[in-house]
C-alpha cells in the first residue's frame, strides 16, 4: 500500500516538532477530537519515555455549526485565548476539516493583533502524511531564523525524531563523534528549545539532518543561510567514519585524527563481540533502510544466514553511529544466548 | 467517531471500518486493542471520490465477519459522498458520526442505536449496557454484573456492547446499566449497578419484575461489604483527617466516586471534573475536557487526593492518586477490576484508602527522618 496512506496524520508530525518549542503554544484548527487523539498519543509516548512534560495544545473546537458557517471566528478567538498566556510563539496547524471547509487560516493569523504566529499549513491528511507535517513545521519555524549571524563553527541538528525512543541517545552519539573533531552541537532544531533559540537556525557552520527524507529542507537552508549539510545521521561502521570525514570537511577541520581514533574504537568494539563471529543468523524481515547495515554486519562478523540461526532484528530507523551498533550487538548477543 | 468505533468494536463478529485517513485510524486502533480496518484515505480520494475504495474494502472483509459496520469521519462527511447505498453493501451498517458532531458519548450512543438488536419477548433475562472498550472497568463490570445476576438466577441476554451479533438478536425486554452515561435504547431501563445501594435496589426491582426470589445471600454479602469498608474507613479516620478529593471521569462514574468518598470518609470533594455533559448532582461540578481546564481546577483548590486518569496524575505527581478513567498510562493493569456492584465499591474504597494511607504514612516517615 502507498506509504502515504498509512503513515499517520500531518498534525501528529507537525506537533512532534512544535511541541518541542518549550515556551510555545500550538493551536489545532479543527474539532476537539484532533487534539484529543494527538494529545493522548503524545502523552502515551511521553510516559513511555519517562517524560512528564505536557505540550501546550489548544483546539479551535470546530463543531457542526462552524462546518456550515465557517470556522475563522473560532480560530481568531482561540488565538486570543492563547495570547493571554504570553507564549514565546503560537503555531497554528490546519486540520483536514478546516482545509475542507476552506477557512483562510493565513488571513486570520495575518489580521490578528497577536504577534509571532506561525502558520503551518498541514491540512490534516489533505496535506500529506506524518513526514510532510514534520517538514512543514521545520520549514515554517525556520522563517524565524536571523540572517545577520555568520557561521560560528558549531553544528545544528535538523529534524530529530522527537517521538523516537532513542532520540537523546542518538544526540549523545552525534555529540561524541563531533567532540572527536573538537566540534559541538549548539542547536537542536527543534528539540526542547525556546522560541528565541529558533532564531539561531542560520548561525551554525554545518547542518546535520536526521535522515535523508529531509534532504530538500537541507537544500532550502543551504540557499537561505549558506549552511552546508550532511544528509543523515550515520548508520553502520563505515558510514560513521565517512560521517566524520564529511563533518570535518564541512567545518574546515582535518578529520584524519578523529577518523583514526574512531576506527580503533570500532575495532575494539568488534573484538569485544568476537563470540558472534561466524554465527548463524536469521535476519528478521528487514526494512529497506537497514539492508546496507545488514550486509555490512554480515561481512564484518562473517555471519552465515540460515533460517535456523538466531533471530537478528534491525530496528527502523536503524541504530546511529558506533554506540548505536554496540547496543544492537548487545541485544543480538543476548538473543543468541536465549 | 471514536465513541462509535468503541461501541461497534465491542461486538465480536462485527468488522469495523473507519472511513477516513490513517491519522483517524491509529488512535482507536492503538487504544481499543481490536482488529479495526480503515480505508486510509488520501487527498486524491477526496477529490475523485472514496466510495469505490470503501466498497472494495467491504468486499474484502465480507467473508470474514458476520456483519460489517462503517464509521464515517470528518472530511468524507463534509464532502457528502453517499456511502449509505453502495451496491452489494446493503447489509452494511453505516454510522455517520464525524468527530465534529459531538462527544465520545454521542458517537457511542449513535452506534448503539444502530446495532441490529431485537427484543425477544420470550427471553427470560436482562441486558447489560454501558460497556465500552475504552473503560478500564468494562470487563470487570461484566464479570461482576453476571455474578450478581447469577445469584438472582437471572441470565444476561445481551451485553451492549460486548457480545456476539447473535446475542443481540435475542435481547431481553429490560436492561440494567453499568454506566448510565452510555445508556442504550434497547430494553426498558431497570436501574443501574453503580454502588452497593443502587445494586440492591436494582436487584430488588428485577426480582419483582421477573418474579424471582430476592437473593438473601446478596443482602448478606452487601452488609458484610459495607461493614468491611466502614471499619477500614474508621481505622483511617482515627489517625488522619478526611481527604479533600478531586474526581475526574465520565459524569456518572465520577458522581458515584464522590458519593462513596462522602459516605465512608466524610471527604470534601473539591471538584467533580466531568469529561462529558454533567447531570444533576449536589457536588461542585465543572467541565474537565482539556488539560488546561483540569490544570486550572486542580490549581484553584488543590486536593489531598486525585481520582482520575494519568493526565491528572502527571499534573499532580505528589498527590495520592487513584486510577479511575482513561487514559491510564505508566502503570500495568492486568486484573479485570469492576467499578459496579459490591466488588466495585470494595475495590474503589480499597484503592482510595491505600492511596491516602501510603501518602500519609510516607509523609510522617519523611518528617521523622528530618
Amino acid at each position: 500500500m502507498n506509504s502515504l496512506r498509512t503513515e499517520g496524520c500531518t498534525l501528529t508530525g507537525a506537533l512532534s516538532v512544535t511541541m518541542a518549542v518549550t515556551d510555545g503554544i500550538t493551536i489545532i484548527h479543527g474539532p476537539d477530537g484532533c487534539v484529543h487523539h494527538t494529545t493522548s498519543l503524545l502523552h502515551a509516548l511521553q510516559v513511555n519515555h519517562d517524560h512528564s512534560f505536557f505540550p501546550a495544545i489548544l483546539s479551535s473546537s470546530l463543531t457542526e455549526s462552524e462546518i456550515i458557517f465557517g470556522g475563522e471566528d473560532a480560530l481568531a478567538a482561540t488565538i486570543r485565548n492563547a495570547a493571554v498566556r504570553n507564549p514565546g510563539i503560537i503555531c497554528v496547524l490546519s486540520s483536514c476539516v478546516s482545509a475542507a471547509i476552506g477557512d483562510d487560516v493565513q488571513a486570520v493569523c495575518a489580521s490578528s493583533a497577536v504577534p509571532d504566529i506561525i502558520v503551518i499549513p498541514t491540512g490534516g491528511f489533505l496535506g500529506g502524511g506524518f513526514s510532510d507535517g514534520v517538514k512543514q513545521a521545520l520549514l515554517a519555524l525556520s522563517a524565524l531564523g536571523r540572517k545577520d549571524q555568520g557561521p560560528d563553527g558549531t553544528v545544528t541538528l535538523i529534524g530529530e525524531k522527537n517521538l523516537e525512543y532513542e532520540a537523546d541517545a542518538h544526540h549523545r552519539e552525534i555529540s561524541r563523534l563531533l567532540a572527536l573533531l573538537g566540534a559541538r552541537v549548539s542547536l537542536r532544531f527543534v528539540r526542547n528549545i525556546s522560541s528565541e533559540d529558533l532564531g539561531s537556525i542560520g548561525s551554525g557552520s554545518l547542518n546535520i539532518l536526521r535522515d535523508s527524507s529531509l534532504k530538500s529542507l537541507g537544500e532550502t537552508f543551504r540557499h537561505r543561510f549558506g549552511t552546508p549539510c550532511i544528509t543523515s545521521f550515520p548508520v553502520g561502521f563505515h558510514d560513521t567514519l565517512r560521517f566524520l570525514e564529511q563533518a570535518g570537511e564541512g567545518l574546515g577541520i582535518d578529520p584524519r585524527p578523529a577518523v583514526n581514533m574512531e576506527r580503533k574504537n570500532q575495532e575494539r568494539l568488534i573484538d569485544s563481540f568476537h563470540g558472534l563471529k561466524g554465527a548463524s543468523v536469521s535476519f528478521q524481515p528487514l526494512p529497506p533502510s537497514t539492508h546496507l547495515l545488514a550486509e555490512e554486519l554480515a561481512e564484518r562478523f562473517d555471519f552465515r544466514t540460515s533460517p535456523r540461526g538466531f533471530p537478528a532484528v534491525i530496528p527502523d530507523p536503524p541504530p546511529v553511529g558506533t554506540s548505536g551498533l554496540a547496543r544492537l550487538l548487545h541485544r543480538w548477543r543476548r538473543m543468541r544466548l536465549v | 467517531m471514536f465513541g462509535a468505533v468503541s461501541c461497534l468494536a465491542g461486538i465480536e463478529d462485527m468488522g469495523v471500518i473507519i472511513h477516513g485517513s490513517s491519522g483517524c485510524y491509529y488512535y482507536p486502533a492503538t487504544v481499543l486493542h481490536r482488529d479495526l480496518h480503515c480505508t486510509f484515505l488520501i487527498e486524491q480520494d477526496i477529490i475523485f471520490g472514496a466510495a469505490e475504495r470503501l466498497k472494495t474494502l467491504i468486499g474484502e472483509l465480507q467473508g470474514r465477519y458476520t456483519r460489517i459496520a462503517v464509521v464515517n469521519t470528518c472530511t468524507p462527511a463534509i464532502i457528502g459522498e453517499d456511502i449509505t447505498e453502495l451496491p452489494g453493501c446493503e447489509d452494511v451498517l453505516v454510522i455517520d458520526s464525524p468527530g465534529f458532531l459531538g462527544t465520545y458519548e454521542d458517537g457511542y450512543r449513535l452506534a448503539c442505536e444502530a446495532l441490529p438488536a431485537t427484543i425477544d419477548p420470550g427471553c427470560r433475562g436482562v441486558n447489560l449496557d454501558g460497556i465500552s472498550l475504552l473503560d478500564p472497568f468494562a470487563q470487570g463490570n461484566v464479570i461482576e454484573a453476571k455474578r450478581i445476576l447469577a445469584m438472582l438466577g437471572v441470565p444476561v441476554a445481551s451485553v451492549l456492547a460486548s457480545c456476539r451479533l447473535g446475542e443481540l438478536g435475542h435481547a431481553a425486554s429490560c436492561t440494567i446499566s453499568t454506566n448510565p452515561d452510555l445508556a442504550s435504547p434497547w430494553g426498558s431501563p431497570a436501574g443501574n449497578l453503580l454502588g452497593i445501594d443502587h445494586t440492591l435496589e436494582t436487584v430488588s426491582g428485577i426480582s419483582e419484575l421477573l418474579n424471582v426470589d430476592y437473593p438473601d445471600a446478596l443482602q448478606r454479602e452487601a452488609a458484610t461489604a459495607v461493614n468491611r469498608i466502614t471499619q477500614a474507613a474508621d481505622r483511617f479516620l482515627r489517625r488522619f483527617d478526611p481527604p479533600s478529593a478531586a474526581v475526574f471521569g465520565e459524569f456518572s462514574y465520577a458522581e458515584y466516586a464522590c458519593r462513596v468518598l462522602e459516605k465512608y470518609l466524610d471527604a470534601t470533594v473539591t471538584v467533580l471534573g466531568s469529561r462529558n455533559r454533567a447531570g444533576d448532582t449536589t457536588f461542585k461540578t465543572a467541565s474537565a475536557t482539556s488539560l488546561d481546564s483540569v490544570r486550572e481546577l486542580l490549581a484553584r483548590d488543590p486536593p489531598d487526593l486525585v481520582i482520575g486518569s494519568s493526565f491528572e496524575k502527571r499534573l499532580c505527581p505528589e498527590t495520592p492518586f487513584v486510577p479511575f478513567t482513561y487514559p491510564l498510562r505508566g502503570a500495568i493493569r492486568l486484573l479485570d477490576r469492576p467499578l459496579i456492584g459490591l466488588q466495585g465499591e470494595l475495590g474503589l474504597m480499597e484503592a482510595i484508602l491505600n492511596a491516602c494511607m501510603d501518602h500519609a504514612v510516607g509523609d510522617r516517615a519523611r518528617s521523622a527522618s528530618r
